[in-house]
């Protein structure tokens, strides 16, 4: 009878850190994505996928169009990255500076990702969207 | 019947003066066990915060790097005008501001110190452990600290964090932000 709830709450606890620290790596390949596109040139579709799978897999290795490791979590694909350069939202990333001219935004954002291998009894759990931008400087 | 033996008990009894001690038990091993989860999920929420807000120190001094005219004519420029800071320091604190999705930052200061260097210092404050309140830990002030210079061209940066192999060069046609702390 003890053991009962003592065992739901570690499990609770277990799968909580593990959803959390799952945030964490998406948010560090998210990152990496974005830095990797602020050397590029804006538009660079070569460019575009290996960032995109980078914040997909956590590695910007790529084969054909579709990226060579492992999504950090099941179940997602390469729409669940979005990148808007100078040259894909023209418009809207710029960052204007009074006296320095403007300079080209780019963003990466992770939407839609959701954590569904969760042993116990909830089904799914949809993560926050993550979105980074950084100044676009690659010739 | 099964024949009492001296010592032992039937399943179900505890002995005479024992009563209510598995409840004691019990009682110490969830308050052990809610303490080390909430340690465990708090320190995991701390770091991660903390890796946002790092985030947007790195993208505020590179942003800041990218914007400094003077640093754009020559990267061993010694003569920076105010201007030129006052530039650079709205660069960097716009750009923080748009990634305030990623980690709010309550604090951005823009600092050069040096002339081809632009630091960036963000804290934020009130980071508020959801469970070891319990146990008394009160609001946090995490703090992210980020420093970008330029990486000539055709050359070679060992210090340079920009591709993770320090001695790589830089291939591209101009000089490019690298953060180096």
């Amino acid at each position: 009878m003890v053991l009962i709830p003592l065992l739901t709450l570690f499990f609770a606890g277990v799968e909580c850190t593990v959803a959390l620290q799952r945030v964490h790596a998406i948010h560090r390949a998210t990152a990496a994505a974005v830095r990797f596109l602020s050397l590029s040139k804006a538009g660079d579709p070569s460019a575009i996928l290996k960032a995109q799978c980078l914040a997909l897999t956590g590695s910007p290795e790529i084969s054909g169009n579709q990226c060579q490791g492992t999504p950090l979590l099941p179940n997602t694909s390469l729409s669940n990255v979005l990148v808007c350069d100078a040259v894909l939202c023209p418009g809207r990333q710029g960052l204007s500076v009074s006296g320095g001219g403007s300079m080209n935004l780019v963003t990466v954002r992770t939407q839609g990702m959701q954590m569904t291998d969760f042993p116990l009894w909830i089904s799914t759990l949809l993560f926050p969207d993550i979105q980074i931008s950084m100044v676009q400087v690659g010739s | 019947m099964m024949p009492s033996i001296p010592g032992m008990h039937a399943v179900g009894r505890c002995p005479k003066g024992m009563h209510g001690s598995i409840a004691i038990i019990a009682a110490f091993s969830l308050s052990a066990l809610i303490g080390m989860m909430a340690l465990a999920m708090d320190l995991t929420r701390l770091f991660m915060a903390q890796s946002e807000l790092q985030v947007v120190a790195d993208s505020c001094a590179l942003a800041g790097m990218a914007a400094l005219p003077c640093a754009q004519i020559s990267i061993e420029s010694t003569h920076c005008a105010a201007s030129d800071y006052g530039i650079a320091t709205q660069a960097g604190e716009q750009l923080a501001s748009h990634n305030a999705t990623s980690g709010y930052a309550d604090s951005v200061v823009v600092s050069f110190p040096e002339n081809n260097r632009v630091a960036c210092q963000v804290q934020r404050e009130g980071f508020m452990p959801a469970l070891m309140q319990l146990f008394g830990v009160g609001e946090q002030v995490l703090q992210a600290h980020a420093v970008a210079t330029l990486w000539p061209k055709q050359s070679s940066c060992s210090a340079c964090s920009v591709t993770h192999f320090p001695g790589a060069v830089n291939q591209s046609e101009s000089p490019i932000p690298v953060l180096v702390q």
